[in-house]
Formats: structure tokens, C-alpha cells, sequence
């Protein structure tokens, strides 16, 4: 089936120059230390914590987010934190291009490559790293420091290794967080 | 183009879906309880999670009946008789002739017309798992492809590990990655003394190292297990696995056994097992391939008699220590027993974490004519393609693009997309399979149309979703960019989901095979995904020529379920 052309009340988003599109209905803390790469969408709900930023002064990207993304409603993107050499710090994380994460989904990931699908309601713990073309089922949980390697498909508490993903994986997810993008329009009115 | 969220509430129970046909599935003798296996598991991966899974399931069903069909090859004309049931359309459509003439060409035509002519989905699969052979000009799914190993990689650290060294370290990473012996997931190295590593870097390591789980806080001290140094923990660990007496003893079998092997059959011993480290095809591949060897063992009858060297006899020992069980924590699970190579212990507290199993990257070739259809390159961390003949690149992307609820003996109108993946305008033709069982009323509005090619330029102009302006108008329903639909009325015959076999025959332009150069590949059909994409590709060739190919296949298509005819 095609997607649905989704009309959103043009009240509720604002649209930057890139393209992006973020709900006024979002938590976006910090935005100085975060960074969106165009035509991403921040649904309602979604939170992101660029205020959790590296111990010390002078201003640093807390959160990188790439082009083609889509953060789901209710979604939080924290970045991950431990204690090093006796000291708490948090650390940065970068997220890719065309990477949709999932209603529900908190991601504490050192890094989310490109052509990414994360599912709902998934935890994406401290330090995890995922690298490009994979997918993380609904109800996932990625442990701390997990490493989950390209063409993926991970499933479960622990999440494991379920399937892999065929080589043309790229080429989908590009065309669907594309498509999506071309059809969250504002309603007419 | 391809559905990330299934519309919600009410709505059919089977998912509608579009799924392509490869010859070697058409009705043969071949099919077993294997392959049934294969793609089922191979398939649903694409599309989304929502159908992914419903489908699946529902496929195995459907492949039970596709193992009756198939060993009495299907009456290929059912199709004349039961046509006569067609339902007059309401719709005055001028041209109302569900039937295409035949196809011209003769005997290749009439051997893919009699392949899939029916509505059964066995062996059939979404576009996403297909590749397509420019030699053969054919549709190849994973079946009729032959796999080969590019490069070894551990999943967890990413490093390459040299073929060399693969069979050596059992197909195990021997840097630092484990496995949790409870929850399988991997391993932390961690000091001992947690103050050592929060407050006291600088110090001198003097505590010792062991492993913990992230996940169900197991910890290796509970088994004894702790370490001097934090690095080449696999080389200790697998000194220890490899005096184990099963290790032992399996090395001597193994190595009587692969005396045999080499005798008797053509094949490498080491090929079934580095087959394991793929998770699906390849290890029912390489378990089928054991077999086969097996096989001829017994066959020949004089394999020499084995004798133990050590006999482990823990048999009774369980049994006793399995009946004074208080709680079943004590007591390992199948999965984690399975997971113990050297010794599949009852107890807990006797479980070994594992190194971690490394991964491969693989190279596709077609089965008949040798070609490479997907070439990875060989960086274990790379994703991108020196070749890539995946058909989502060469062939029309068919999907459904809307569909009205479906109602037994009532028209209803579905539209369907046909997205031209090449750089050339492409032209399509359809025509309805009258083999299909139950035979559901079809009238294709536009049998033969043409797509626009796929122009990257317009990816970048968000809602250019109209017609170029100087193409001629066809007979379609609407024509954008790189895609055109057409409608399709549907009369369902009877209640229940409606699948429906349609033959596409998809003529594209190619480039003529040059002689001159020695590589059969051509640079049109290298596409390289990946982040370069945005950069311009190395310039075309000068004046490349092209020819017309013609390729024809079968899809069948499902459109949900129909509900019987509401009472008036
Ligand atoms: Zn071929
Ligand atoms: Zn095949
Ligand atoms: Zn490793
Ligand atoms: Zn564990």
C-alpha cells in the first residue's frame, strides 16, 4: 500500500530552512548542541537532550541527527553517560541518514549509522552502537556497549541476531524515509 | 512507494503483498521440508514489521498445500472452463477483454506462461529478496544463487579475521568478545576491583580481570574465571576449551573422519563448516551437504571403526544430580546447553562464556551461468556493492498502490504502482494468468504502458508528483515521476484472501555486451550504493549502444481478503 499522505496542522510544526520538521509539541533541550540534517521530522512527543552535554565548558555537539530521519511520537534521545577516571560525564552521539526510530524507543546509543529502522517501544542502551542497514524489532532491548553489525535484524531481551537483511536494504529504507518526508504535508487551512 | 506503517483499525486480516516468481520454484519434484523452511524465513524482511511477520507464518500454511500441488504438476488449462465464470463488469470499459493474446515468441514464452500460472505463493517472494541475472535475463531468488565467502568478520569488534586463521580459532573471534553463557549477549571486561577502574586509573593493574553481562549481571568469577591482563583473553580461554576431553576427542573423530572425506567425495572438509557462520540458507546449505556426504559414506561401506579415547560417562551423574533438583535455576536451559561447544553441562554453575561466532560477507553468483549478481566489497565494515544485480535495481518495482474492501461477486477498484528502477524509460505489459484457483474476475484496464526512467534530479524536488510535461498520454491512471499506475477491477469469486498471477513483461533498454573489453560487466549495471551516491559517478562511456531486452515473469499478488456478499 502507499503511505498515507499525513497532514499535520501547521500550527504545530515548524519548519526549518533544511527542511526539517519539528513539532512545537517536542522536548528539545539544549538545541544549541544539536544538530539536524534536514528533512527530519520530530513528531509529537519526541524528546531529545542536548542539554546532557560533556563535563566542562565551551560550547560541543551533543547529538548529531543526519538527514531523512524520523523520530517517532514519545521517542527520547539521550545521550549516553558513565563514569570515567572517577568523573560522570555524558558523551555525544551521532545518528546517520534515513534512520526512523520508533514510538516508545529510548536511545542512549554512542552512535545509529545510516539506513537505519528501530522499532517501538525498544531500549537502545549506554554506548550501544548500530551500524548501517540494520533493523531492531518492536520490544527490543540492545544492552550497553552491544555492538550490532550492518544487514541485521535483531530481535528480543537481550536483542539477538533474528535474520538478515538483504543487500537491497539500502536502496528501501532510502525510498521509504524519502517518501514519508514528500508526504507529511501541512493541512490546508 | 513501500509502506512503513500498515493503515490502522479495520482492515483485512492477511496483509496485502506483491510477491515475484523465480523459474526454479515452478512445479517440480524438489521441493522438501527444507526449502519450505528456507523461505520462509527468507522472506518478509522488507516491507514492514507489521507484515512481515503475519506473512510469514501464513506462508507456511500455504506452502503445506504447495507441496501437495507440486508433486502432481498442475493442469495447465483449467483456465478455458472456469473462465466462463467471469462476472460481466459493470464498468463500460471500451476495451473489456480480460485476455491478452498470446504471447508471440514461442517455446520460452510458453514455458514461463505454464510456470506460474496459478495464484499459489510458494516459492514466491518479495522483490526485495530477488536478484536478476543480465546474463540469463532471469529473475534468480536465493535459491538459484550460489553463495560464496568474501570475508570473515566477528560481529562484536568488527575486525576482519584472515581466512587463513578461521579454521584455526573454530570460527571464533580470538580478540576479546564473548558470549554471556545465560543471556547470550556479549561481554564486558571488567577489573575486579570497581574502584580500580573509577578512581585509581593510573595505578598499577594489580587486581585481576574478569568478565560480566551488562544484562543478567552474570559475572565469570562466579565460575572461577578471572584474568592477569585485560587483552588476549580468547588465546587463555581457548587453551583451556581445546584440553577439554570432548575437544579432545571430537578433534580425533574429526580428523578420522576427514580422511574419509577426502577419498570419497570431491568436496573441501572445510567447506560445510565455515558454511555455518551464515544464519539461514547457509547453514540448511551446509547441514544439507553434510547429509549428502554422509550419505555416500554408508553407501560405500567400509569406513574404518572408530574407537574412543576417552570416555566420558556422565550420564548417571546427571541423571542423579537431575533428580535432587530443588530449583530449576540450577538447571541450564536447552539454548544455553546447546550453546556450550566443549560440554553441555546441566549445571549452572559449570557454564563456559563462548567466543564470539564470527559472520560472513558473501558473493552471489547466478547458478547457471556463473555471473556475479552482488559483489560486497571486502571490508568487513563496508556496505557497499562493487556489483549489485539485486532486482529492486533492475526490474519494475511493482506495489499496491490502493485497494477498495474486497466483496465476494462486487467490483472493486485496486491501483497498482510499477516504479522503473533504470536510467531508461522502460515499457510494461500484463496479462492475467487464467490458471489461477480460485479464478477471481480481473479486468486490467491498461495492459501495456511505459514507465519513465528513474532520474536522480528529481529526488531532490519534493512534490514534482505529476505527469512530464510532453509525454504522450496513455491509457493509465496516473504517471509520475519514474512510476506509473494502473487500475485493476477485481470481482472476487469467492470469500477468503484473493491472490492474483500476473505476467509481467518488462522491455528495457540495455547495453549492448561489448566485445572489445574483456569484462562482461557493464558500467551502467555497476551500481554503487552507498554515501558516494551523491557524488557524480565516473562519467558514462562514449556512445554506448543499446539493444531491447525483453524479460517476462511471474508475480502474484495479494490483495487481502474478500468478505462474502453483505445480505441485501
Ligand atoms: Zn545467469
Ligand atoms: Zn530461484
Ligand atoms: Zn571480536
Ligand atoms: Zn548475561
Amino acid at each position: 500500500m502507499d503511505l498515507p499522505i499525513v497532514n499535520y496542522s501547521k500550527s504545530e510544526y515548524i519548519e526549518t530552512d533544511t527542511g526539517n520538521k519539528v513539532s512545537r509539541k517536542s522536548v528539545i533541550c539544549g538545541s544549541q548542541n544539536i544538530i539536524l540534517g534536514g528533512k527530519t521530522i520530530l513528531q509529537t512527543g519526541s524528546v531529545i537532550r542536548g542539554d546532557l552535554r560533556r563535563t566542562g565548558a565551551g560550547h560541543a555537539v551533543v547529538v548529531s541527527v543526519g538527514r531523512y530521519c524520523f523520530l517517532s511520537q514519545g521517542c527520547v534521545i539521550r545521550p549516553p553517560c558513565k563514569t570515567y577516571k572517577g568523573v560522570f560525564s555524558y558523551y555525544p552521539m551521532k545518528i546517520g541518514d534515513h534512520v526512523t526510530i520508533g514510538e516508545g524507543t529510548i536511545v542512549q546509543a554512542a552512535t545509529i549509522g545510516s539506513f537505519v529502522k528501530i522499532g517501538k517501544n525498544c531500549v537502545i542502551g549506554r554506548f550501544a552502537i548500530i551500524k548501517d542497514c540494520c533493523r531492531i524489532e518492536d520490544n527490543t532491548v540492545i544492552p550497553p556497549n552491544s555492538v550490532v553489525p550492518s544487514f541485521s535484524v535483531y530481535k528480543g531481551s537481550p536483542g539477538k541476531l533474528v535474520d538478515e537483511l538483504p543487500e537491497s536494504i539500502q536502496d528501501i529504507y532510502e525510498a521509504q524515509t524519502k517518501d514519508r518526508y514528500s508526504k507529511f504535508v501541512p493541512s490546508r487551512d | 512507494m513501500l509502506a512503513i506503517n500498515a493503515p490502522p483499525g479495520q482492515g483485512p486480516t492477511r496483509q496485502p503483498f506483491v510477491h515475484y516468481r523465480c523459474l526454479c520454484s515452478s512445479p517440480g519434484p524438489s521441493t522438501s521440508a527444507s526449502d519450505a523452511h528456507l523461505t520462509a524465513q527468507g522472506k518478509g524482511e522488507t516491507e514492514d514489521q507489521a507484515e512481515a511477520e503475519p506473512e510469514a507464518t501464513m506462508d507456511i500454511d500455504s506452502m503445506e498445500k504447495g507441496k501437495d500441488k507440486a508433486a502432481t504438476p498442475t493442469p495447465s488449462s483449467p483456465g478455458p472452463s472456469s473462465s466462463s465464470d467471469l462476472v460481466p463488469l459493470s464498468t463500460g470499459s471500451p476495451s473489456s477483454s480480460s485476455q491478452q493474446p498470446r504471447q508471440k515468441s514461442p517455446t520460452t514464452q510458453a514455458e514461463i506462461h505454464a510456470s506460474g500460472n496459478n495464484s499459489d505463493t510458494h516459492g514466491s517472494q518479495s522483490l526485495s529478496r530477488l536478484y536478476f541475472c543480465d546474463s540469463c535475463d532471469e529473475v534468480r531468488c536465493p535459491k538459484c544463487v550460489q553463495d560464496e565467502i568474501v570475508c570473515y568478520y566477528c560481529p562484536n569488534c568488527l575486525f576482519d579475521v584472515p581466512t587463513a586463521s578461521v579454521k584455526s580459532e573454530k570460527h571464533k573471534c580470538s580478540r576479546n568478545c564473548f558470549e554471556c553463557p545465560i543471556c547470550q549477549n556479549t561481554l564486558s571486561v571488567v577489573s575486579e576491583d570497581p574502584d580500580t577502574s573509577l578512581y585509581a586509573a593510573s595505578t598499577p593493574a594489580t587486581g585481576q580481570y574478569h568478565l560480566s553481562c551488562n544484562m543478567c549481571q552474570w559475572n565469570s568469577q562466579e565460575i572461577g574465571m578471572t584474568f592477569d591482563k585485560p587483552t588476549g583473553l580468547a588465546v587463555q580461554l581457548q587453551k583451556a576449551e581445546d584440553s577439554l576431553p570432548d575437544v579432545k576427542e571430537f578433534d580425533r573423530l574429526k580428523d578420522h573422519l576427514e580422511k574419509y572425506f577426502r577419498v570419497h567425495s570431491n568436496m573441501k572438509p572445510g567447506l560445510p563448516s565455515s558454511f555455518l557462520t551464515s544464519i539461514q540458507s547457509g547453514t540448511l546449505q551446509s547441514l544439507r551437504y553434510v547429509s549428502s556426504a554422509n550419505h555416500k559414506a554408508q553407501q560405500s561401506d567400509d569406513i574404518a571403526h572408530y574407537v574412543p579415547a576417552v570416555q566420558v560417562m556422565e550420564d548417571t551423574e546427571n541423571l542423579e544430580k537431575l533428580m535432587s533438583v530443588v530449583s530449576l535455576n540450577e538447571t541450564t536451559t536447552m539454548k544455553q546447553r546447546l550453546k556450550q561447544l566443549q560440554n553441555q553441562t546441566y549445571s549452572t554453575q559449570r557454564l563456559q562464556p563462548q567466543r564470539i561466532h564470527l559472520r560472513i560477507k558473501k558473493l552471489r553468483r547466478c547458478r547457471s551461468c556463473r555471473h556475479i549478481l552482488v559483489k560486497p566489497e571486502q571490508k568487513a565494515q563496508a556496505t557497499r556493492f562493487k556489483i549489485n544485480l539485486t532486482a529492486l535495481t533492475q526490474l519494475p518495482n511493482i506495489t499496491i498502490s490502493s485497494v477498495q474492501p474486497l466483496i465476494v461477486q462486487t467490483v472493486s477498484r485496486a491501483i497498482l504502482r510499477f516504479t522503473n528502477p533504470r536510467q531508461e524509460e522502460a515499457h510494461v505489459s500484463l496479462q492475467y494468468g487464467d490458471g489461477a484457483l480460485p479464478y477471481h474476475g480481473v479486468h486490467i484496464h491498461s495492459h501495456s504502458f511505459s514507465i519513465s526512467p528513474f532520474n536522480e534530479v528529481w529526488e531532490y524536488e519534493v512534490g514534482t508528483l505529476t505527469a512530464l510535461p510532453g509525454t504522450a498520454q496513455e491509457d493509465v491512471y496516473e504517471k509520475t515521476a519514474n512510476s506509473t499506475c494502473i487500475a485493476l477491477d477485481i470481482t472476487p469469486a469467492v470469500a477468503g484472501e484473493v491472490k492474483i498471477p500476473l505476467l509481467v513483461t518488462f522491455t528495457f533498454k540495455a547495453q549492448k555486451p561489448t566485445s572489445d573489453t574483456g569484462s562482461p560487466s557493464l558500467p551502467s549495471q555497476l551500481v554503487v550504493s552507498g554515501a558516494s551516491k551523491d557524488q557524480y559517478p565516473t562519467p558514462p562511456p562514449p556512445a554506448p549502444e543499446y539493444i531491447d531486452k525483453t524479460v517476462s515473469f511471474w508475480t502474484v499478488i495479494g490483495f487481502g481478503d474478500a468478505i462474502p456478499t453483505l445480505a441485501p
